[in-house]
């Protein structure tokens, strides 16, 4: 073939990029901006499709440039930019775009390509939507309600959306509604990160298919980026598409504490939500809390309350959880509102708790505290013992609590002892549960 | 303490498509995973390993990353990164094709990368017919077919003549 003649020139007007193998040209295509990637389409029937095997796609907002112009002179013959105007109109574009897209995808990796069945199978384990929705810079809260016309994508239901970054940005708060919908209407999620997400009182999170949650949240006027900790299983690892620079970049503050391997198959199939046809590699969600605020203004005891319940509310709501990373600002609270915990009712808020959380008996195994400030600041009157104690006494599959104390420096460590004396004092429910300080 | 030295100096005969042996040493030859799994598997390292889809050129395009990247340790990132750019800097599309062919082939990721973002980098912010062009790609659609998909995907052309 071309390749036999290597003296003569090299590249002699033939078509040796379409000679290429499919993931070649698929790992090319998915380097490009996606809708260059789509457009590719055009160049000959070889390229028909071919960029919706693509693992990655990533969805930017349409800068406001001349493609905005030339809008405006489509409609009004307006050639000022008027921030309103534009970013609906963009709005309106992007949601379009990334509904066909996503459809688009979708059926011909189902459905139509036969042809490409062995790379699907690959790519069903890794392929990630990634939509992730900037606002431009300078953008005012409010004037972009993306996250509401997100919805409209995930309501298409047969999505086999992987991986959906919402981010969420001014005034739009993301409600139990819009999340709940998101959540119903993918169920092939495996991935979903929140921005700014403002506490969920009754969330239900059944997908049996999702992986991975992870609560970003800014406290406070700060709008420092926040820690995350992340916490992947090897599934989701292997997902994460190294590769792939720019899925790094959307997730590059978050700083995953490596847990070993721990999701066996052995998933309980009892929970009768799940789908049979997923049940098979179903991982339990994992839920991360975290955001750093140095300026979280003590709150009051209602706030506390509210991040209790809601962490207990996740917990419920989380079938399947497997892995539970709590992250710095949940723990933040638990010791920052420690010094109010004398006036607070439910001192024994954990331990006390009657309720059955059934991710608890069936599920969780990992626990990872990223972050452990609290014995600096308030030692053993910390909330925090409660809940690994709590965690200890219900968590009947549980086989690793993972307590980072790598930011101890300063505390002696006599104290540190006494922490954790008592702590593997507790009672475990889990005859393999391990604690472990790290 | 022989066999450590011997093992240092351990090389690897491999010969291209076109019959051109080339001697190398065997932490070059680990770059590639293919040849990592040969070695690791029952593969004697005293064979020639036949590589039939690779030419000789190509080869010792191949090599020569791989010998930088083996040589070189992690803490020179900056400095692999520059050579990885000049690497492709003025190669023809026709080696850029047999090379993303042969990092597949032998499975050197981080070569297929820098090789297909250069491809990439070569379609990207073009109109199809000028990407038609560079790659001799046949247009093959007839003038239906044509609209059909223009009309199809006409929310991903708008923006664009």
């Amino acid at each position: 073939m071309s390749r036999r003649r290597t003296k003569t020139p090299l590249y002699s007007g033939v078509d040796r990029i379409s000679e290429l193998p499919d993931p070649i040209l698929v790992h090319i295509l998915s380097l490009l901006p996606i809708k260059q990637a789509i457009r590719t389409e055009f160049l000959s029937t070889r390229w028909k499709s071919l960029w919706t095997c693509t693992p990655t796609l990533i969805f930017r907002e349409f800068s406001c440039g001349p493609d905005c112009l030339a809008q405006n002179s489509d409609g009004d013959i307006d050639y000022d930019c008027d921030e309103e105007k534009c970013s609906r109109f963009e709005e309106g574009k992007f949601v379009t775009f990334v509904d066909k897209t996503l459809s688009l995808s979708n059926c011909s990796r189902v459905k139509k390509k036969g042809s490409f069945f062995r790379i699907q199978t690959l790519f069903c384990f890794q392929c990630r939507f990634v939509v992730s929705i900037r606002g431009r810079e300078g953008n005012r809260g409010g004037s972009l309600r993306i996250p509401r016309r997100r919805v409209s994508v995930g309501q298409e239901g047969s999505l086999r959306v992987a991986t959906a970054f919402v981010h969420e940005f001014g005034d739009v708060k993301l409600s139990d509604d819009l999340v709940q919908k998101i959540l119903s209407g993918c169920p092939a999620l495996e991935m979903l990160e929140l921005y700014r997400y403002d506490g969920f009182s009754r969330l239900n999170i059944d997908n049996a298919s999702l992986k991975k949650l992870i609560l970003r949240k800014f406290v406070g006027r700060t709008y420092e980026e926040d820690e995350a900790y992340g916490e992947d299983d090897p599934q989701v690892d292997e997902a994460d598409g190294e590769d792939n620079p720019q899925v790094d970049e959307a997730n590059g503050e978050a700083d995953g504490p490596e847990v070993d391997e721990a999701d066996g198959p052995e998933v309980d199939e009892a929970d009768g939500e799940d789908d049979p046809e997923v049940a098979d590699w179903q991982h339990g969600p994992e839920e991360d809390e975290a955001a750093a605020s140095t300026t979280v203004d003590g709150g009051d005891v209602q706030d506390f309350d509210r991040i209790q319940a809601e962490f207990r509310g996740l917990l419920s709501s989380f079938v399947h959880l497997k892995s539970l990373a709590v992250g710095e600002w949940a723990l933040q609270y638990f010791w920052i509102q420690q010094a109010k915990l004398c006036n607070f009712k439910e001192e024994h808020y954990w331990t006390s708790q009657k309720r059955i959380f059934k991710c608890l008996s069936l599920h969780l195994k990992n626990v990872v505290f990223a972050d452990s400030s609290w014995l600096q600041v308030y030692g053993f009157e910390s909330n925090f013992f409660d809940l690994v104690q709590f965690l200890l006494k219900n968590a009947k599959v549980l086989q690793k609590i993972i307590i980072n104390t790598s930011r101890l420096e300063d505390v002696m460590p006599k104290e540190f002892f006494r922490a954790s004396k008592k702590i593997l004092s507790f009672p475990r429910s889990s005859p393999e549960a391990v604690v472990l300080f790290s | 303490m022989a066999s450590s030295i011997e093992n240092n100096n351990e090389k690897l005969t491999l010969k291209s498509s076109d019959g051109e042996e080339f001697l190398v040493e065997k932490h070059v030859a680990l770059q590639s995973t293919l040849l990592q799994n040969m070695l690791d598997s029952d593969c004697s390292s005293a064979d020639v390993i036949p590589l039939p889809k690779i030419d000789a050129r190509t080869l010792a395009l191949v090599l020569g990353y791989c010998k930088k990247h083996a040589d070189a340790s992690s803490s020179k990132q900056g400095e692999l990164n520059s050579f990885d750019s000049e690497f492709l800097k003025d190669m023809d599309m026709g080696a850029l094709f047999n090379l993303v062919l042969a990092a597949n082939f032998m499975e050197i990721k981080g070569l297929l990368d820098i090789a297909a973002q250069k491809i990439a980098d070569t379609i990207k912010d073009k109109p199809h017919q000028e990407v038609r062009e560079i790659f001799h790609v046949e247009n093959d659609y007839t003038p239906e077919e044509e609209a059909a998909v223009r009309e199809e995907n006409r929310w991903a052309f708008e923006g664009f003549p």
